[in-house]
C-alpha cells in the first residue's frame, strides 16, 4: 500500500530539499561559469535528489523547480529570452530530466513503501508482544489475586498486588488505589505511588463519581484531561493533589457493586497529556474486573473472619457460662440431695420426737384430768391448777401436732385419706368437743343459718383439725363475753362455712402475712395469747388440699371472718344429678 | 369388768391403772404383745387397750394375732396411740379394732369409750 507522508513528515523534508537547492545555486553563482552541459547536469542533481528523498511528488516538484530555476539563472545571467531558452533544447532536457526523475521517484516510491511496511510489521510485532505481555500480566494478576485470596485474603494485599502490576505495565507518574469501607461510609487510600496523598474521603470520591457521572455510566473507566482535572479540584482532594504534583491528566477507574455502591477507585496520573492506547485501557479495564472481584472476596472474607472471631468469642463465652451452669448445677444437685436428706432426717426426727413427747403428755393430761374431777380429795383451787396443767399440756399437744404436720408437708410425707362423708357432722363434733373442753364456750358459740348435712370428699380428721383451729382462734382472739358465730350455707352448689368473731381484728399488714408459717403478729394483745403461728398456714394448706379455699376478711377492733368453701362430694353430685 | 392394758410405757400403764380403777374396772397390764396369744384366753379381758408402737411385737402384729385367734377375736380392742393419721385409723378399723384413741386422751373420754365398746361387743356377741 502506498503510504503518503503526513504533513509533519513532509514539511521538514521539503525544507531540507529547498536548503540543498539554495546551497547548490549559490555555489554555481560564485563559480560564474555557465557551460550549458554542466548546468544541465547540475540542475539534474537536486531534481534527482528530491525524487530520491520525496518519491513521485518530489520528482515532479524537483523537476519543476529545476526548470524554473534554470530559466531563472538564464534570466539573471541575461543569456537569452524565454524563446532562446526553449530553443536551446532546455524543454527537452527538462522533459528528459522529468522522466528520469519520475523513474527515480517511482523506484523510490517502492523503496519507501517497502520500508514503511517493514516498520509497520515491526510495530505490529511489538504490539502483539505488548498484548501478549499484558495478557500474561493479566493472567499473573488473576492468579495472584486468587493466590492472595487463599494465602492472605485481605484488602491491603489485593491492592498491593494491583498497584505492583499497574505500575509495571503502564509506568504511570502517579497511582492511587482507594478502597471503600461501605460500613463506615469512607474510602481509604491503600496504595499510592508518586504523590503524597492528602487522603481520600468517601464523600470526596463520591463527588468525583457524581461529577463524572455521565461518562461513568458508559463504563467504569474514564480518562480525565487537564481541564477536567482542574474542574474537579473544587470537589476532589485527589484531583487537587494530582494537579499539585504537576500531573496533567488521569485515568480513573471506578469499581461498583451490582447495586451501584462504590467498592474501589484507581487513579492513574500522568505528567503529560496522557495518551493511552486501546490496549492499555483494555488492560486496565480487565484488571479492574479481577480487582473488583478480589476486593469483594477480600471484604467477604474479612467480614467472615470477623464473624468467625465473633463466633469463637461467643462460643468461649458460652462454654464458660456452660461450665458455670454445670458447676452451679452440680452444687445445686449436691445441696438438693443434702437438703432432701436433711428433710428426711428432720421428718424422721419430728415423728420420733412427737411420739416421745406425746406419751408423757398423755400421762400429764391423764392425771390432771383425774385431779380436775376429784371433788372428794381436791379443793376448788387445786382443781383449777389441775385444769391449768391440762390446758397447757393440750397446747403442747397442738404444737407438737402442728410441727409434725408441717415437717411432713415440707418433706412430702403429708397424706390425707379422702372419703365421702358429711362434713357438717365434723363441724358439729368440733363444736361439741370445744364446749366439753371449756364450759364457758357453751354460751359463746352460736350456730346460725346452719344447714344440716353436706357430703364432701375429704379426710374427716384433717377437716376436724381445720375447724378446731379456726373456731378456737375465734374464741381465743375475742373476749370472754363475745360471741363466735358459725354459719353454714350453700352457695352456688358449694358449702360455705363462716366463722365470725367480734374480737381484736387483724391489721392490713398482718393480713398480708397471716397464712405464712410461723407468722405471729407483733400486736401485744395477740402476743398475750398462746399460739405457734402454724395453725392458719396448716388450715389453709389442708383446705386447699381438699380443693377448697380459706379466705379472711377483718377489721381491727371490729372482728374477723374466716370463710371455708368446700365442693360437694363427686358421689353426691352424681346422686343428686340422677 | 376386766380391762387388759398393753403399753410399753410404764407411766401410761400406771395412769391407765389409776384411771380405770377409779372407774371401778379390774386392770391387767402387759408391756408388749409377744406372748399374749398364750395367756389371753386365761386372762379373759372384756376390753383390750392396745398401744401401737411397742418394742418386740408391735401393736399391729398383736392386733392381728388377737383377731386371728378364735379364743380372743371377740374381745373388743381399743387402740391407744400417738399415731393420729387417718391411714392408721382406717388400718386399725380394717384389722378389727372397735375404737381408736389418739394420745393424749382425756380420762373421762377413755372411760366412756370403754363402756361403749363393751356394750357394742356384748350386743354383737349376743347377735352372733
Amino acid at each position: 500500500m502506498i503510504r503518503n507522508l503526513s504533513e509533519a513528515e513532509f514539511l521538514p523534508r521539503l525544507g531540507l530539499a529547498v536548503g540543498i537547492y539554495i546551497l547548490w545555486a549559490a555555489f554555481f553563482l560564485s563559480l560564474a561559469a555557465f557551460e550549458n552541459g554542466g548546468v544541465k547536469v547540475l540542475v539534474a542533481i537536486p531534481v534527482l535528489l528530491s525524487a530520491i528523498l520525496f518519491g513521485m511528488r518530489g520528482a515532479v516538484l524537483g523537476t519543476m523547480v529545476g526548470i524554473v530555476g534554470h530559466f531563472g539563472l538564464h534570466a539573471i545571467a541575461g543569456t537569452g529570452s524565454f524563446g532562446d531558452f526553449i530553443q536551446d533544447g532546455n524543454l527537452i532536457n527538462g522533459a528528459v530530466l522529468l522522466s528520469i526523475a519520475l523513474m527515480v521517484g517511482y523506484f523510490n516510491r517502492y523503496k519507501s513503501d517497502g520500508a514503511s511496511e517493514v516498520v509497520q510489521k515491526s510495530v505490529d510485532t511489538l504490539r502483539g508482544q505488548e498484548r501478549n505481555l499484558l495478557r500474561e500480566q493479566l493472567n499473573t494478576i488473576s492468579m495472584e489475586f486468587n493466590a492472595s485470596a487463599h494465602r492472605k485474603l485481605v484488602i491491603t494485599e489485593v491492592t498491593r498486588c494491583a498497584a505492583t502490576h499497574i505500575s509495571r505495565a503502564l509506568r504511570p507518574d502517579f497511582l492511587a488505589i482507594a478502597v471503600a469501607d461501605l460500613e463506615n461510609r469512607k474510602i481509604t487510600v491503600e496504595q499510592a505511588i508518586g504523590v503524597r496523598m492528602l487522603g481520600f474521603t468517601y464523600g470526596d470520591v463520591r463527588s468525583v463519581s457524581e461529577a463524572l457521572n455521565d461518562s461513568l455510566s458508559a463504563g467504569e473507566l474514564i480518562a480525565v484531561n487537564h481541564e477536567e482535572l482542574v474542574e474537579l479540584t473544587g470537589t476532589s482532594h485527589v484531583a487537587a493533589a494530582t494537579l499539585e504534583a504537576g500531573l496533567r491528566s488521569a485515568l480513573i477507574a471506578n469499581f461498583r457493586k451490582d447495586d451501584g455502591d462504590l467498592v474501589a477507585q484507581i487513579w492513574i496520573g500522568s505528567a503529560g497529556q496522557a495518551q493511552y492506547s486501546d490496549l492499555e485501557v483494555g488492560f486496565i479495564a480487565q484488571m479492574a474486573g479481577h480487582f473488583k472481584s478480589a476486593v469483594e472476596n477480600a471484604r467477604n472474607s474479612e467480614s467472615l473472619k470477623q464473624l468467625q472471631r465473633h463466633l469463637v468469642a461467643q462460643n468461649e463465652l458460652l462454654a464458660q457460662m456452660q461450665d458455670g451452669v454445670e458447676g452451679a448445677e452440680g452444687e445445686l444437685r449436691l445441696s438438693n440431695n443434702q437438703l432432701t436428706h436433711l428433710n428426711e432426717s428432720k421428718t424422721q426426727f419430728m415423728s420420733e420426737v412427737a411420739h416421745e413427747i406425746k406419751s408423757p403428755l398423755a400421762v400429764m393430761i391423764g392425771y390432771a384430768d383425774i385431779l380436775r374431777f376429784d371433788t372428794e380429795h381436791m379443793g376448788s383451787d387445786q382443781r383449777k391448777y389441775a385444769a391449768s396443767i391440762e390446758g397447757s399440756a393440750r397446747q403442747l399437744e397442738v404444737l407438737i401436732d402442728d410441727l409434725s404436720d408441717i415437717t411432713n408437708m415440707e418433706s412430702g410425707h403429708f397424706n390425707t385419706v379422702k372419703k365421702p362423708h358429711d362434713v357438717m357432722k365434723v363441724v358439729k363434733s368440733v363444736v361439741e368437743g370445744l364446749k366439753v373442753s371449756n364450759p364457758k364456750f357453751e354460751m359463746r358459740i352460736q350456730l346460725s343459718d346452719f344447714i344440716t348435712d353436706f357430703e364432701v370428699d375429704g379426710d374427716p380428721a384433717r377437716l376436724s383439725q381445720v375447724f378446731t383451729n379456726l373456731i378456737s382462734n375465734a374464741l381465743k382472739y375475742s373476749s370472754e363475753d363475745q360471741f363466735v358465730e358459725i354459719s353454714a350455707r350453700k352457695a352456688a352448689g358449694k358449702l360455705r362455712i363462716a366463722i365470725i368473731d367480734r374480737g381484736l381484728g387483724i391489721s392490713d399488714s398482718d393480713l398480708e402475712q397471716l397464712f405464712t408459717p410461723y407468722f405471729r403478729s407483733m400486736n401485744t394483745e395477740v402476743r398475750h395469747r398462746p399460739g405457734t403461728g402454724l395453725g392458719l398456714f396448716l388450715s389453709k394448706s389442708l383446705v386447699e388440699e381438699h380443693g377448697g379455699s380459706l379466705t379472711v376478711s377483718s377489721k381491727v377492733g371490729v372482728g374477723s371472718t374466716f370463710t371455708v368453701e368446700l365442693s360437694p362430694s363427686s358421689n353426691s353430685a352424681i346422686a343428686s344429678a340422677a | 369388768m376386766r380391762i387388759l392394758v398393753m403399753d410399753d410405757n410404764s407411766d401410761i400403764r400406771v395412769l391407765l391403772v389409776s384411771v380405770l380403777q377409779r372407774a371401778e374396772f379390774e386392770v391387767i397390764e402387759a408391756a408388749d404383745g409377744t406372748t399374749v396369744a398364750a395367756w389371753v384366753e386365761d386372762a379373759n379381758p372384756d376390753v383390750i387397750i392396745l398401744d401401737l408402737m411397742m418394742p418386740g411385737m408391735d401393736g399391729w402384729e398383736t392386733l392381728e394375732q388377737l383377731k386371728s385367734n378364735t379364743a380372743s377375736k371377740h374381745i373388743p380392742v381399743i387402740i391407744s396411740s400417738a399415731l393420729r393419721d387417718e391411714e392408721d385409723f382406717e388400718k386399725a378399723r380394717r384389722m378389727g379394732a372397735v375404737d381408736y384413741m389418739p394420745k393424749p386422751w382425756s380420762a373421762d373420754d377413755l372411760v366412756a369409750r370403754i363402756r361403749k365398746a363393751v356394750t357394742v361387743g356384748k350386743s354383737k356377741r349376743e347377735a352372733a
